[in-house]
């Protein structure tokens, strides 16, 4: 265990060490904070427009996610592929430590980063929830908020999964970095399909089952947790993980 | 040394050669799909043999194969590298992989099959009740039923033709949650096997083709879908489709959106917002459930064609059909038969009589085929006597021809010159006109007769026709509908005079009474009797429906209600433009009334827009008999300026159309004035004109004990020289006058016949006879629902003033990053100082 948490503590502040993190941060809050200045306008206008889901109004549109898109492969491109290419992998490898456990250190380290990306975030609840500081209580529904950030944790940790294997595949770390991209899209672009296709047919279905901004806009936005996508996530960044443990594997035989 | 570097075998040359064609092939394959689907139109069969689309399938197919060779040569030689141990293992790490991959795809499959949806929001907004859920699992699971949701630019028949930003705000809204509940239904584990949901909008420019695709068996809904007014869900399941337009789960509150308390406030800009009040959810579902139910049957019982829900074919009718009430009353899932009271107009004086339009339409074309024949053949007879007197002018004596056409003397003619005369200037010409009648006659009958030959040939107008028994077949006529209607139609302009004289429409008692069995049933009927203006000398202006109103608690009195503006319209001289007078609205009465209570909620969604105005009122007095009105009555009444007028209309004097020698002036009655504290004391204030409630049917509409008794009572009363009304009410038995019958019905009387008249209704008159025909019919689901403020819908706002707003906005967009690039560079410098 303690080989264990020593990487993920190596991993962690690896990213306050370098620039990358620094750079993924400044860019992610800017992109998020246009969202928001944009929420705060329709919650405070008057007159027939509003926003009635703010968090659908940040998390729920496709802009938002062809930005997020590029934080996981820039959060994981140098893991494995930085160590493949420089040579340090096999030291590590040789390391008292198990294969399963660089895997999870290294994605451990990299969702403890992703979540200090969204902790600033925490500020704009005030007004997205419209909160009551003498009642604390909140005008908006808070159930918006909290499972709009559980579908998102759950979402990230999905890419981070994706860009983690990936990485263990190339040594490149740009490599990595555009097909770990080029894989998230995959679950963000599918849904410009949708408009294309017979709502009722199996195609429809199956592009709104991909589509991780339909997730968002139809569910985790408006408070609603459904089994589906959750299941995506979890099964899929499962099945990376243990794809990257099979990969680091196989380099060890090559070895 | 040994050259350690790989060398180039005839191995390695031959997997490289078919690793290149597989490859090559992959890429042959997938080209040759595309063209393929392109030339095809996305089928990829070809029943034309289009040459392009055969070289893609054979693309397809040669690089399938190729592909395929290359699949079979890496078997083939994994097959040999599995003899290593590391090799083994690695293609066992392989598998493994391989395995992780089919599990995810398997996992994710039967998560697609089984899971569910947790509603974490405080008001579970996104949950269907259980009650629903089960309602709907009623449902036939081996019919699926199709949904389809419509888009226009209306969401509401009031919405106006070019709508302002609140409208249009709305409808997007309105569109948008209509999509919501239709996605809810569709993702509910327990429901989305059993329902094709198809959402079109107008202004797509595939529009027809979608609808070409959802309707293709169903024609039935795309005659209802092109034939839509305003957003609307269908519901088609067997042949039958039913429409709910989008008002009825979300109705917008005009008058909130604009930040006012009431319709006619002060608008409040700060607090203005998009305000919904939401009509619930099972409406959906009592949509969905119901569709299996007949649609109600509404009965329109007028005394003339003209004044039938049938479309008017010239613009001469158009003042006096309901056909308008026809289009408001089917597109909100109703049916309507016309009722003709009566027979034989334009040949004395009409009879009784029990007939649909299309016996009325065969009188009418009988009466004009058999009218022109018979016009013809007297014209052809008269010219045969005519030329029979042309040639006997020719060779009479002159002194029998003097005597004949002793109006023209021959005075100092010739014999001659005489008959000559007598053939060009009298014969002549009458021969001349008898022609032109006879062919213009010809003409109408042959015009007449297709339709009249239709109509005979048609049974079962001819069996209706042969019904005598007018009773009879009025009682059959109106078995199986739910409601009846029954408007009077007597003052379109008081102003200019013009008016229906009130008597020609009294109904027979052997036509009473069958109205008397269907209030008696408990069925509800719909009165709009206009004022009794004129009686035009065809006889009594009333009838016994207006005693079974009487008894039922509605007196219609026997003035006018007038206007101040009419009034004063009528002095003025009738010159072009001069008479035309703006009719103040009449006041919806919201104390309590459910029909005045929809008809407001109606009015809240146009801010106030809607309005009725007539000309010349009836007024209705309430007087409840057997037991006081369970809700308040009072729909409509006029304004407080109005007053009784037994005298409504102008009357000419001797000298001229443009002098008056009376027109209606409001005149407070002498202390002498024999009305004084009368009900027809000329008084000015606010009239009812329209009331709705639902009264218990008499006891002695249903038992015969109790008839024989009341009439026994009228009859004592009579010898005591009570009036019957009285005499019944103080002498029937306490037992039937405190014990009323369980039995209710559900009356509308309003006190003008041409609310609901009309080639189109204005969407006032709509918006009065949906609110009204759906509480009568009891569909109480279908009116729309009262809503509490606090359970609207409106967008969240935060109150924030300017300068809050522009510091949060300014602190997340920039500060928040600003503060990340800070914590960078200062990480940055710490690590350079090392």
């Amino acid at each position: 265990m303690r080989p264990l948490l020593a990487l993920i503590r190596r991993e962690f502040t690896g990213y306050f060490l370098s620039p990358v993190g620094y750079v993924t941060l400044f860019f992610f809050l800017v992109a998020t904070g246009v969202l928001f200045a944009g929420v705060v306008d329709g919650l405070t206008r008057s007159g027939s427009q509003g926003v009635e889901y703010p968090f659908a109004a940040l998390f729920g549109e496709n802009l938002f996610w062809f930005v997020f898109a590029f934080i996981p492969p820039l959060l994981t491109m140098r893991l494995l592929a930085e160590e493949r290419g420089t040579g340090t992998l096999e030291t590590l490898l040789t390391a008292p430590i198990r294969d399963w456990q660089v895997v999870a250190g290294k994605f451990v380290g990299a969702v403890l980063f992703y979540l200090v990306l969204w902790l600033p975030t925490l500020a704009y609840l005030p007004v997205l929830l419209n909160l009551e500081w003498t009642t604390g209580t909140s005008g908006i529904d808070p159930a918006y908020a909290w499972v709009s950030y559980l579908g998102v944790f759950l979402a990230g940790m999905m890419f981070l999964a994706i860009g983690l294997f990936v990485s263990s595949l190339v040594k490149n770390q740009l490599v990595a970095a555009m097909i770990s991209l080029a894989a998230c899209l995959v679950f963000v672009a599918v849904g410009y399909a949708t408009p294309y296709l017979d709502a009722n047919g199996w195609p429809a279905r199956a592009v709104i089952f991909l589509s991780v901004p339909d997730h968002f806009r139809r569910d985790f936005t408006r408070g609603v947790v459904d089994t589906r996508p959750v299941v995506l996530y979890l099964s899929v960044t499962a099945g990376c993980l243990y794809l990257t443990v099979r990969s680091l594997e196989v380099r060890r035989l090559r070895a | 040394m040994t050259d350690i570097r790989h060398r180039t075998t005839l191995g390695s040359t031959f997997r490289f050669a078919v690793r290149l064609l597989g490859l090559a092939g992959v890429l042959t394959a997938a080209i040759g799909g595309l063209i393929a689907y392109v030339q095809t139109d996305g089928s990829l069969t070809d029943e034309a043999g289009d040459p392009v689309a055969r070289i893609g399938r054979l693309m397809v197919v040669v690089g399938g194969a190729a592909a395929a060779l290359w699949v079979f040569v890496e078997l083939v030689g994994g097959l040999f590298l599995v003899a290593g141990r590391k090799s083994a293992e690695g293609v066992a790490t392989g598998v493994l992989g391989l395995l992780a991959v089919v599990a995810v795809v398997v996992v994710n499959l039967a998560s697609v099959t089984f899971y569910t949806r947790y509603d974490a929001t405080r008001d579970r907004r996104f949950t269907l009740d259980r009650e629903l859920i089960d309602e709907l699992k009623k449902l036939d699971p081996n019919t699926t039923t199709t949904v389809l949701v419509l888009q226009l630019d209306k969401t509401s028949t009031f919405d106006p033709d070019q709508p302002d930003a609140i409208t249009a705000a709305a409808q997007q809204k309105i569109t948008e949650k209509v999509t919501d509940l239709i996605d809810e239904l569709r993702q509910h584990p327990e429901l989305s096997a059993r329902f094709d949901v198809r959402v079109l909008s107008r202004r797509d420019e595939r529009f027809e083709e979608q609808l070409a695709t959802a309707t293709h068996d169903k024609p039935e809904l795309a005659a209802a879908v092109q034939a839509a007014p305003e957003s609307s869900i269908f519901f088609a399941s067997n042949g039958r489709v039913r429409r709910m337009p989008f008002s009825y789960f979300y109705l917008l509150d005009k008058t909130a959106s604009r930040g006012k308390e009431a319709v006619g406030g002060l608008a409040n800009p700060a607090a203005a917002n998009l305000v919904l009040a939401p009509q619930g959810k099972e409406r959906f579902v009592r949509a969905l459930v119901g569709l299996e139910q007949r649609k109600p049957k509404v009965g329109l019982l007028t005394i003339h064609p003209y004044l039938t829900s049938q479309d008017a074919d010239d613009d001469g009718r158009a003042p006096y059909t309901a056909a308008g009430l026809r289009a408001a009353l089917e597109q909100n899932g109703c049916e309507v038969a016309d009722v003709v009271l009566k027979k034989g107009w334009g040949r004395g004086r009409p009879q009784p009589s029990a007939g649909t339009f299309d016996e009325s339409k065969l009188e009418e074309k009988e009466s004009e085929y058999l009218g022109a024949t018979g016009q013809a053949l007297q014209a052809d007879l008269r010219l045969q006597e005519v030329e029979a007197m042309r040639e006997w002018l020719k060779t009479a004596p002159v002194a029998a021809v003097e005597q004949r056409f002793r109006r023209y003397p021959r005075g100092s003619m010739a014999d001659a010159e005489y008959r000559t005369k007598l053939d060009t200037v009298v014969l002549d010409p009458t021969v001349r006109q008898l022609k032109l009648d006879a062919e213009d006659a010809r003409r109408r009958a042959a015009e007449a007769e297709p339709e009249y030959r239709q109509l005979l040939a048609d049974d079962r107008i001819q069996a209706d026709r042969r019904a005598a028994d007018v009773t009879a077949k009025l009682r059959a006529a109106t078995a199986d509908c739910d409601l009846l209607v029954i408007p009077r139609l007597t003052t379109m302009s008081l102003v200019i005079g013009q008016v229906i004289p009130p008597s020609l429409y009294p109904l027979a008692e052997s036509q009473t009474v069958v109205v008397k069995e269907f209030l008696a049933s408990g069925k509800p009927v719909l009165f709009a009797f206009g004022p009794t203006v004129d009686a035009g000398g065809f006889g009594p202006a009333t009838d016994a429906n207006e005693i079974l109103l009487q008894r039922l608690g509605f007196e219609l009195g026997s003035q006018t209600v007038i206007t101040t503006p009419e009034a004063v319209a009528m002095t003025r001289p009738a010159t072009l433009g001069n008479r035309s007078v703006k009719l103040p609205p009449l006041e919806v009465v919201m104390a309590g009334n459910t029909v005045a209570a929809a008809f407001d909620r109606a009015n809240r969604s146009v801010d106030g827009t809607l309005e009725l105005k007539r000309s010349g009122y009836r007024p209705i007095y309430l007087a409840q008999r057997d037991r006081p009105f369970t809700a308040p009555a009072v729909v409509l009444q006029t304004t407080a300026d109005a007053w009784n007028e037994s005298r409504p209309l102008a009357e000419e004097a001797d000298d001229g159309p443009r002098s008056r020698s009376y027109y209606p002036k409001f005149e407070a009655a002498l202390p002498d004035d024999p009305a004084k504290g009368t009900r027809e004391e000329e008084r000015k204030q606010r009239f009812v004109v329209g009331a709705a409630a639902e009264v218990p049917v008499p006891a002695e509409w249903i038992d015969p004990k109790a008839a024989a008794l009341q009439a026994a009572a009228v009859m004592a009363g009579g010898v005591v020289g009570l009036p019957p009304g009285v005499a019944s009410a103080v002498m029937t038995p306490d037992a039937f006058a405190d014990k009323p019958s369980a039995r209710t019905a559900r009356v509308a009387v309003f006190g003008h016949g041409g609310f609901f008249v009309g080639q189109k209704l204005d969407p006032g008159q709509e918006a009065l006879l949906i609110s009204t025909v759906n509480w009568q019919l009891r569909r109480d689901d279908q009116l729309p629902k009262p809503v509490a403020d606090a359970e609207k819908w409106r967008y969240p706002r935060v109150s924030l003033d300017d300068k809050q707003r522009q510091y949060w906005q300014v602190a997340g967009a920039a500060g928040l990053p600003l503060l990340a690039a800070f914590f960078g560079v200062v990480a940055l410098m710490f690590r350079r100082r090392r």
